[in-house]
């Protein structure tokens, strides 16, 4: 949860809560069905939840002792893990059960039932919601990388392990999916330009400087300087490109020294046409290379990273 | 197809597998040795639990995952073996499993609205970007044949081992199971292991639903009902029930849909009867076995017993419950006495 603890302060508690159940009711129904259990319940179930529940207000959802206890161990972006310890829907499920199975006639309880759960679906949120597409295959990932994949194994003549650079889209899945191909630009660096739509820092080490420079043109659409695009491919070793469909960079692309090797539905996959140098070293190697700026290998990560 | 009825048969060996680690356990208990669900719950706890153990010194000598994958196949074939010989556990539980089957078309209801679950958690494409981590660290170990030595995320070697997610060597069990069956990570992680985690949340449910409403079938069944509805609605990126569905892939989704129920579920046998020594084992096992899943439960494990262990001490007026409760808290202790000390730069192991 991206949640300033120290803007917030004692509000914290209550503003990841409020995230964290979204437009959803069921920490109220829970609380309900608490008080159900503390009117109605059996002995054995008041004695056993409701202390329980009580313990976790007193600490861990105690606003005075989390915005101290969260500062110091940097739990904000965690702290949402401490709903989990309320049991919602062990609560809910049974308090369901002992309202319908309360009821004596057959016809009472569907009716409760069709309450019951009328009032969890007309106040939740499903998965739906969230729109995601079907799998189609039983990777679960896009076909297109599949195919992409396969092209650029049958495509490698030249190197053991290639280096690609994904269209966004598929870079979180690349590695997953095959790592016998090295993904290029490094998921955090890609979600974190792609986010702020920064441009390359003078002051970063080349390493990611590169990469950036490989962002902003194949994900940002940016037709940097061609110098700079190609310095930033022979610095990362960059042997593919897959490109989008749809972008304005063919042409660019083209223009930087890549040639043409297939497509699918969605994107199209380039080789950039160098010849593998004589002293190419594979990404698994540490070594420095000598790149003529600032000695700094960039093709691995700086020692900070 | 061919995938499709792997996935079926890898989903059966891993219930066939717990079931047999669970029954080292309940052959010590006379009223669960005849539980199918029961066992199988306490095998799962202590298959991860075994797996820690033997994994993470192959982790810290750097030793190649296929030594790892080899060391495992062996004790699985040990103690499946092992359990099958001892098989009069197996003959009850085949027998009820079979009265079940021929007798209870309620039964026949709770299997199909499990399936339902397991359909409506393996048929979407998610990209959450957790699985770049963990689904790539899978994927990268099989493929560099390392214990997880190299960051997903950046594809480097690592300098230091990242001791937030060393203990928790969940995913290098789907590497080693991936390694040793061919099958690939993304399948293992996204198909398999969801559906063992659906079958697993469902059986959780369900003794606590036994527990609640004892032998009334009707009841058990809308306890399961009313579970599945609530977690299908209440999704959000941070419920419990988001992970479960979308997520189920990471060691998060099992802290907060197995091993969080399963702590209140024995905790509520230990309600019932405090002095039952196997009741013990298990709250100790799951405290054990929730640092070997996920790191998030050094934490939340530990706060959850402690909240439960209070109350307990009062209702039965004994104080050695807080000792109890503290040894069963001491994994979770010591991982996070482990972090703590990583994140001042005093744990600090090099790779």
């Amino acid at each position: 949860m991206n949640l300033d603890l120290n803007e917030l302060g004692y509000r914290f508690v209550e503003a990841c809560l409020r995230n964290y159940q979204g437009t959803c009711m069921f920490i109220g129904f829970f609380i309900i069905a608490l008080l159900y259990i503390f009117i109605d319940g059996e002995k054995q179930w008041k004695r056993f939840f409701l202390p329980y529940i009580l313990i976790l207000l007193v600490t861990v959802f105690n606003p005075l002792l989390m915005k101290t206890v969260v500062s110091r161990l940097k739990l904000t972006n965690e702290y949402y893990r401490f709903f989990w310890l309320l049991p919602v829907v062990t609560v809910l499920s049974y308090v369901g059960t002992k309202v319908v199975m309360g009821l004596r006639r057959f016809w009472r309880r569907a009716v409760a039932a069709l309450v019951l759960v009328s009032m969890l679906v007309l106040t939740g949120t499903t998965l739906k919601s969230k729109s995601f597409p079907m799998a189609t295959n039983i990777y679960k990932v896009p076909e297109d990388l599949i195919e992409i994949c396969e092209m650029i194994h049958e495509n490698n003549d030249m190197w053991t392990v290639p280096n690609v650079a994904f269209d966004f889209n598929l870079n979180i899945l690349a590695t997953q999916y095959d790592p016998s191909i090295n993904a290029v630009i490094p998921y955090e660096l890609m979600m974190s330009t792609v986010n702020t739509q920064a441009t390359e820092n003078e002051n970063d080490a080349d390493w990611i400087r590169m990469r950036v420079r490989l962002i902003e043109a194949l994900m940002l659409d940016r037709q940097i300087e061609m110098y700079g695009f190609m310095q930033a491919l022979n610095l990362t070793k960059t042997q593919y490109v897959v490109y989008r469909q749809d972008g304005p960079m063919h042409d660019y692309l083209s223009g930087a020294g890549f040639d043409y090797v297939g497509e699918t539905e969605n994107y199209v996959v380039y080789r950039y046409s160098y010849a593998k140098p004589e002293d190419y070293v594979e990404p698994w190697e540490q070594e420095a290379i000598e790149t003529g700026i600032n000695d700094t290998d960039a093709s691995q990560p700086p020692a900070d990273n | 197809m061919l995938d499709i009825l792997v996935c079926i048969g890898m989903v059966i060996v891993y219930l066939i597998l717990y079931y047999a680690f669970g029954t080292l356990i309940t052959r010590h208990m006379k009223k669960e040795a005849a539980s199918v669900t029961f066992t199988v719950l306490a095998g799962f706890f202590l298959y991860y639990a075994v797996f820690q153990v033997i994994a993470i010194p192959m982790a810290l000598l750097k030793r190649p995952l296929s030594n790892l994958s080899l060391s495992w196949a062996i004790i699985l074939a040990a103690v499946l073996v092992y359990s099958v010989w001892n098989h009069r556990q197996w003959a009850v539980a085949g027998k009820g499993a079979v009265r079940l089957l021929k007798a209870s078309p309620l039964f026949w209801a709770m299997i199909g609205l499990v399936l339902l679950q397991i359909c409506v958690t393996t048929v979407w494409q998610t990209d959450f970007w957790d699985a770049a981590y963990y689904v790539g660290d899978v994927s990268l170990s099989v493929h560099t044949n390392t214990i997880s030595h190299y960051d997903p995320l950046s594809r480097e070697l690592r300098d230091v081992i990242d001791i937030r997610h060393f203990f928790a060597m969940y995913h290098m069990q789907d590497a080693v199971i991936c390694q040793l069956t061919g099958i690939h990570p993304l399948v293992e992680t996204k198909t398999i292991m969801a559906a063992v985690v659906l079958l697993i949340t469902n059986m959780i449910y369900y003794r606590m639903a036994r527990l609640f409403f004892k032998e009334n079938s009707k009841a058990v069944l809308l306890m399961l009902a009313f579970a599945f509805i609530v977690n299908l609605f209440s999704y959000t990126m941070y419920t419990a029930s988001g992970f479960l569905f979308l997520r189920t892939y990471e060691g998060k989704a099992v802290l907060g849909n197995v091993i969080l129920p399963a702590l209140v579920y024995y905790f509520a046998r230990l309600y019932q009867d405090a002095d039952y020594r196997m009741n013990w084992v298990l709250l100790f096992l799951i405290g054990y076995a929730g640092c070997a899943i996920s790191s998030s439960a050094m934490i939340l494990v530990l706060v959850g017993i402690g909240a439960f262990a209070l109350p307990l001490c009062f209702l039965k007026k004994d104080v050695k419950i807080l000792f109890k409760c503290g040894l069963c808290a001491l994994p979770c202790l010591l991982v996070t006495f482990c972090y703590l000390l990583s994140r001042i730069g005093i744990l600090v192991i090099h790779i």
